[in-house]
């Protein structure tokens, strides 16, 4: 087949992809709805019309995200576009996970489907969609590797996130040590990825820039929030959960999480600091 | 007294709330670090109009990862880790813990290894012309010969999706925000990769390599990247040769300022699958009112023309490549034992989720 009638299939398939990632927003959105109507009497009837949207949206995004692999032809995380598409599958499908299993998981969901619901917002309304081909920065085996366990790493600490949240709102206490755990074990999960993501990357860099390591911002921030999950894992083993200070670790964490994956091309154009990884920009 | 003080110190240095408070320290120095430029003078960044000067000046935030504070911390932590090992090892029926502790002594000697890695490594900037031969001998008496046998240009040709773009017009208009229209230069963007074929004479051994963005070549504890490149251009303005680099202003005989806004060669990849090969051609800019710079002319090589009242002939063009030379010896040891470490981290934190889930 010609390579001009491969792009005109290709744009349909965009065509197609570009509406499922509507319906998927639609869907996180009335799963969001549902998933407040179920916390007001905690039938299992609502817990199933929750799961069930939860599910569909899921699938779709999926679809989305197959869609953009096929037409993209590489992996689907090299654009703003796409890494926000990939972040709001991976988390998630995290909490899809945590939903089913617990009772009190319908918590996680006040956090989760927000933070997903505008990833997916932002980047079907205010970012460029059309699929560039792979840039030559990112030409490497690392790259899988060190992308899809950074986002994994991202996906987890939402969770985590968005249980501690949940461990203040709660006043039971057998659910509040459910969620302590459930957070604690998700914590430990993407500490190792981030650890992943790290060497990965200062490997990859070695080869690409000739420096394992060069305190861009950001390594510096992603250094950073290993630091503080390292503090959160100690303090909370340390004070057996109990630690008052608990919460506003993994506030911070999550916080340093974000800067890592968004905030840190806007503080570098804000304080003018140059950075190598301006293609993720 | 004595056994009093060295079971204090002992406790002291094992002890979490130590190792939390230096993660914690450690942390405010990351971030310190990435709200202050790194490597800029006082000076300079007072000029540059910088904020919260005391605190560059005095804790030496400018410098901060290079600063005795920074050392200080790690050194503490290093000797935290060696301590939480040992107070580890006393435990030895519980095997998890035996390999904790292998993973944080393990972290311990992966950042004497960076100390070490910061103090021998050494790193050099060549910039070498194609055909030119450049000769490097090291402190050790190591002698490294590269020759820069070529430098090529490919660029990729992104492909147009007008409906998808249509679509994305549509709820511009519905949003009303500048944002959310495609950059239509996008569409005009190509990726450029610049490739450096180099041969590399080390000892007895030559090799010749491709050097690109994510191929560089290693040997022994040498390595050598393509960082930059580096374009020059003979003109010929009003019967005299001019050497000038792109973006650089130059003046002719009017008031106007000029400059070399692009040179482009190489060779397209396209989207239909057919490679299209440029020859150098430069386009030369004239900085108009509001900042602007407009394109006034194009030239291949031999060509010329009438720019204000000057005659300005392209004559040549030259290109050089910014080599990076880096030698490291703890480099090897540092990718070794950070896989070890991820093993070790690996089959602790799986431990770990199982015992919590039970």
């Amino acid at each position: 087949m010609h390579p001009v009638d491969i792009l005109a299939i290709k744009e349909k398939l965009l065509l197609n992809e570009f509406k499922l990632t509507f319906y998927s927003l639609i869907l996180y959105f009335l799963s969001f709805l549902s998933i407040i109507y179920y916390a007001s009497d905690r039938k299992k009837t609502k817990k199933f019309a929750s799961g069930f949207l939860l599910f569909t949206g899921i699938f779709c995004h999926l679809s989305v995200i197959i869609l953009r692999w096929t037409v993209a032809n590489r992996y689907p995380f090299q654009t703003l576009y796409e890494s926000l598409l990939w972040f709001g599958f991976v988390t998630v499908i995290v909490y899809f996970y945590y939903f089913l299993k617990k009772e009190e998981g319908w918590i996680g969901g006040m956090v989760v489907l927000p933070v997903t619901f505008s990833a997916l917002f932002y980047a079907f309304f205010f970012l460029n969609p059309v699929p560039e081909p792979l840039s030559p920065a990112l030409n490497s085996g690392w790259f899988f590797y060190h992308a899809i366990t950074a986002f994994g790493s991202y996906a987890v600490f939402v969770n985590n996130f968005a249980g501690e949240v949940g461990r203040v709102f709660l006043n039971n206490e057998g659910s509040k040590a459910s969620i302590r755990h459930f957070s604690f074990r998700i914590v430990l999960l993407g500490f190792l990825l981030l650890t992943f993501a790290i060497v990965s990357g200062a490997v990859w860099a070695e080869e690409a820039w000739g420096r394992y390591w060069s305190w861009d911002p950001k390594e510096t921030w992603a250094l950073l929030t290993w630091t503080v999950y390292a503090v959160y894992i100690h303090y909370s083993r340390k004070t057996l959960f109990m630690g008052k200070y608990i919460f506003l670790f993994s506030l911070l964490g999550f916080i340093s999480m974000v800067m890592t994956f968004l905030g840190v091309s806007w503080l570098a154009k804000l304080l003018g600091i140059p950075s190598l990884h301006a293609y993720a920009l | 007294m004595l056994y009093k003080i060295i079971k204090y110190l002992y406790r002291f240095f094992s002890s979490i709330t130590l190792a939390i408070f230096l993660l914690l320290f450690s942390a405010l120095i990351y971030l310190t670090g990435t709200i202050f430029p790194q490597g800029v003078s006082f000076e300079e960044y007072k000029k540059a109009g910088g904020k919260f000067l005391s605190l560059a000046k005095y804790a030496g935030a400018l410098d901060i990862f290079n600063s005795p504070l920074t050392w200080m911390i790690f050194i503490l932590l290093i000797v935290n880790l060696i301590f939480c090992t040992i107070n580890r090892l006393r435990d030895t029926k519980n095997y998890i813990k035996i390999i904790s502790s292998l993973y944080h002594f393990m972290l311990a000697c992966f950042i004497i290894l960076l100390f070490i890695s910061a103090r021998l490594s050494k790193e050099f900037e060549i910039s070498i012309k194609e055909g030119e031969t450049k000769i490097l001998e090291m402190e050790n008496g190591d002698k490294i010969e590269i020759k820069l046998n070529g430098f090529h240009i490919d660029y990729t040709e992104f492909p147009e999706f007008s409906k998808l773009q249509k679509i994305k017009d549509k709820l511009k208009v519905i949003f009303g925000k500048e944002s959310a229209l495609i950059n239509k230069n996008n569409l005009d963007k190509r990726y450029r990769e610049f490739t450096a074929d180099i041969e590399v004479k080390y000892r007895e051994d030559t090799r010749r390599h491709p050097l690109r963005v994510n191929n560089s070549l290693t040997f022994s504890d040498y390595s050598i990247n393509l960082f930059s490149f580096e374009q020059e251009v003979k003109l010929m303005i009003n019967g005299t040769e001019s050497i000038i680099t792109p973006n650089e202003k130059f003046a002719l005989n009017d008031s106007g300022i000029y400059k070399i806004s692009e040179v482009f060669l190489g060779n397209i990849y396209k989207i239909d699958g057919s490679i299209e090969k440029f020859e150098p051609q430069i386009f030369i800019s004239r900085l108009e009112k509001g900042s602007q710079w407009e394109v006034i002319t194009r030239l291949l090589t031999g060509d010329y023309g009438i720019i204000g009242d000057a005659k300005v002939e392209f004559l040549s063009y030259t290109q050089k490549a910014g080599l990076g030379v880096k030698f490291d010896p703890a480099v090897r040891y540092l990718k070794f034992l950070s896989f070890l470490i991820m093993f070790f981290i690996f089959s602790v934190i799986i431990n770990k989720i199982r015992g919590e889930e039970q």
